[in-house]
């Protein structure tokens, strides 16, 4: 239990604005194009590292993802307001937006069921399969890939990405007690479906 | 990725969190995402030509802009403004209310002062002399950011 606390609190990103970034949006705002290039090799690789996770490890989408965020963001910068949180959780939001619209495209359906007393199927494999692919990082991927939006979702902001559960709730536009529940649902998904070990879970 | 072989979900989420850490944007969409932003920044409101009604309407409304910093300013000297050479006193960009009480509290409320260039048009905008001409220039200026929204409350212009 302490483990995965100490994950998720890791000060990886502080929740009020660093100086330097409300200085550069500040620039940005009074229409100082030089500010673009700092903002974007400040905050691109986290934005690009939540899509490339919320996407599967889908280079292309995530890449996508990351630069309608930008642009987005370029277009309407006075949009982004300091006290409500960080730039890269901004950015974070808005990825995600994009991210989800082309999932929708493809066909699929994001939104978690409400009872969510479903388990994911059972995958089709012998023993000796699943433990060789429970071994490899391809088939965490894959099964995150397998896991609905909303799961995937608490676990990319909190397990892979080690934000605040606060940010993480945020982003993904939900109390933290739902992302607390999502992320202990998650988790016990992901378990089956890897057949690892789920005694280390709170 | 990595090719450990964690037998726990903890041990193999912190693999996969390491190696995501490792992962960075494509380099060559860099400059893809670059032009894109420069091209969807707002720019500076481009002059009108030929509508007399409306460039005397933006006239009126950059001398009302104007006429109103003065008497704010007059009020309270800005921080710091009127001791420095070679810059232009503070012209508040928030509301005279809101500039106001960052006057009177200005002790108690730090700021930053963050210097910048900025397209010449700008001063137009803010119903300064403006050299058309010269749009293309950019000029030296500060701006002065509150503590700690980030929001900007007034610039002024270096000579």
């Amino acid at each position: 239990m302490m483990g995965w606390l100490r994950m998720a609190g890791r000060a990886g990103f502080a929740a009020a604005a660093a100086p330097d970034t409300a200085a550069l949006m500040a620039r940005l705002v009074a229409g100082d194009a030089t500010a673009l290039e700092p903002l974007y090799r400040r905050e691109a690789a986290a934005v690009y590292r939540y899509a490339l996770a919320l996407s599967g490890n889908n280079a292309a989408w995530a890449a996508d993802a990351m630069q309608d965020a930008f642009v987005a963001l370029a277009g309407q910068p006075a949009a982004w307001d300091a006290r409500r949180g960080s730039l890269g959780a901004y950015l974070a939001g808005m990825a995600r937006h994009s991210l989800l619209a082309r999932w929708r495209e493809a066909g699929r359906h994001p939104e978690p069921p409400e009872d969510e007393a479903q388990a994911p199927a059972a995958p089709e494999a012998s023993p000796e399969e699943l433990l060789v692919r429970s071994q490899s990082q391809a088939a965490l991927w894959q099964a995150l890939q397998a896991l609905p939006w909303a799961f995937r979702e608490a676990l990319v902001l909190v397990d892979l990405q080690e934000r605040p559960y606060a940010e993480a709730a945020d982003i993904a536009g939900i109390a933290v007690n739902t992302l607390r529940t999502r992320l202990h649902r998650g988790r016990q998904k992901l378990a089956a479906l890897l057949n690892a070990d789920p005694g280390a879970l709170p | 990725m990595s090719t450990d072989s964690p037998s726990t979900l903890r041990q193999q989420l912190r693999a996969a969190a390491q190696d995501l850490s490792l992962q960075t944007p494509p380099p060559e969409r860099e400059r893809a995402v670059l032009a894109a932003m420069r091209r969807a920044l707002p720019g500076p409101a481009a002059p009108r030509r030929g509508w007399r009604p409306l460039a005397w309407s933006g006239a009126a409304s950059c001398a009302a802009v104007l006429l109103g910093s003065v008497l704010l300013l007059a009020l309270q000297p800005p921080p710091a403004a009127a001791e420095d050479q070679g810059a232009s006193d503070f012209l508040p960009l928030v509301p005279g209310e809101r500039w106001e009480r960052y006057l009177r509290e200005s002790a108690a409320q730090p700021a930053w002062l963050v210097s910048t260039e900025l397209p010449r048009e700008r001063l137009a905008l803010l119903g300064l002399p403006y050299d058309p001409a010269r749009a293309g220039e950019r000029v030296r200026a500060e701006l002065l950011l509150q503590h700690p929204s980030g929001d900007v409350l007034a610039v002024r212009f270096l000579h």
